[in-house]
């Protein structure tokens, strides 16, 4: 009856620990691709409004949005999640075409085009799908690891 | 009605740890230290997984240095020792905060020259994915024994 009682326990505290860590590591993994969906919604943005400028003369075209990441720790889970600190603008200089005909053409003839690099973008979107993807693949580990835990218990 | 059964369980917990700790006979004691080896070994790639995903979820964060946990040696009794203690769940900060009722493993950072990384953040998710699978299998081999010593047992008693 005693060994029924430790094993029994034994087993009870094993779930326990399980419960805290896998959750843990499957809201994290959760956080990053929350934040890598964040950062794939710019791109998407960016290359979306890559020609809107500005339809009054000399107004300012749409200007190249970025985000900053960040790792905070979080006592309730005893980790760090990744959240999105603040969303930023890329403050380089605009793309300047001439053409006079144009309605947002400022005095000189020139048209403001938005700051948008399709090469980076592109970069940036594989670099995100990517860490999404891992992260993915380390939260489903984190399912398989969860469920092993629970088999012992069958 | 619930504290009262919640009183009862942990009461009944503690006897149990107790009682394994004076278990008089010599092959039982090597089985429940073996039991409490492949727990203390499960509980560690638990813990690492954690560290390992908050690794691979910060690799684009500026200025993040990869974690991991301080390797430990599950031969030793010391590590054994130190059994779970179970406490009152925290579901809010305003909660009483008690002893977590994990174990906690040392976590390390990695020391790298900064100047080396524009984001200052060494996170290579080639080496993270070598550990993660490394401790994945780690874990299996871990659960299997650990199922194989729980069988062997129920198959004693019964």
């Amino acid at each position: 009856m005693k060994k029924v009682i430790i094993l029994f326990f034994a087993l009870t505290s094993l779930k326990a620990i399980a419960l805290d860590y896998l959750t843990g590591s499957i809201k994290i993994s959760a956080s990053g691709m929350k934040a890598q969906e964040a950062r794939l919604r710019l791109v998407a943005e960016n290359i979306a409004n890559k020609d809107s400028v500005g339809v009054t003369p000399g107004a300012d075209p749409y200007r190249r949005q970025t985000v900053i990441l960040q790792s905070r720790g979080d006592k309730m889970l005893g980790g760090a999640k990744v959240v999105i600190k603040k969303y930023d603008k890329d403050k380089s200089n605009f793309k300047k075409i001439y053409d006079p005909s144009h309605p947002g053409a400022d005095k000189e003839g020139y048209v403001s085009y938005p700051n948008v690099n399709i090469n980076i973008e592109n970069v940036d979107s594989k670099d995100a799908s990517k860490a999404y993807e891992a992260n993915l693949n380390m939260l489903d580990l984190s399912k398989s690891m969860y469920s092993k835990t629970l088999d012992i218990l069958k | 009605m619930r504290k009262i059964i919640v009183i009862i369980v942990l009461s009944c917990f503690s006897l149990a740890t107790q009682a394994l700790d004076e278990v008089p006979n010599s092959q039982n004691k090597r089985r429940t230290n073996l039991m409490s080896a492949l727990e203390a070994s499960m509980a560690y790639a638990l813990q690492r997984q954690m560290v390992l995903s908050q690794n691979i979820s910060a690799q684009n964060v500026p200025g993040y240095h990869t974690k991991d946990l301080k390797k430990v040696n599950f031969n030793k009794p010391e590590v054994l020792k130190d059994r779970n203690i179970i406490s009152a769940k925290v579901t809010n900060v305003a909660h009483i905060q008690t002893r977590p009722n994990k174990r906690n493993y040392k976590v390390r950072e990695e020391k790298f020259d900064e100047n080396t990384s524009i984001m200052k953040n060494n996170v290579n998710i080639a080496d993270e994915m070598v550990k993660v699978t490394e401790n994945s299998a780690s874990y299996n081999l871990s659960t299997t024994l650990f199922k194989k010593s729980a069988g062997l047992m129920k198959m004693a008693i019964q």
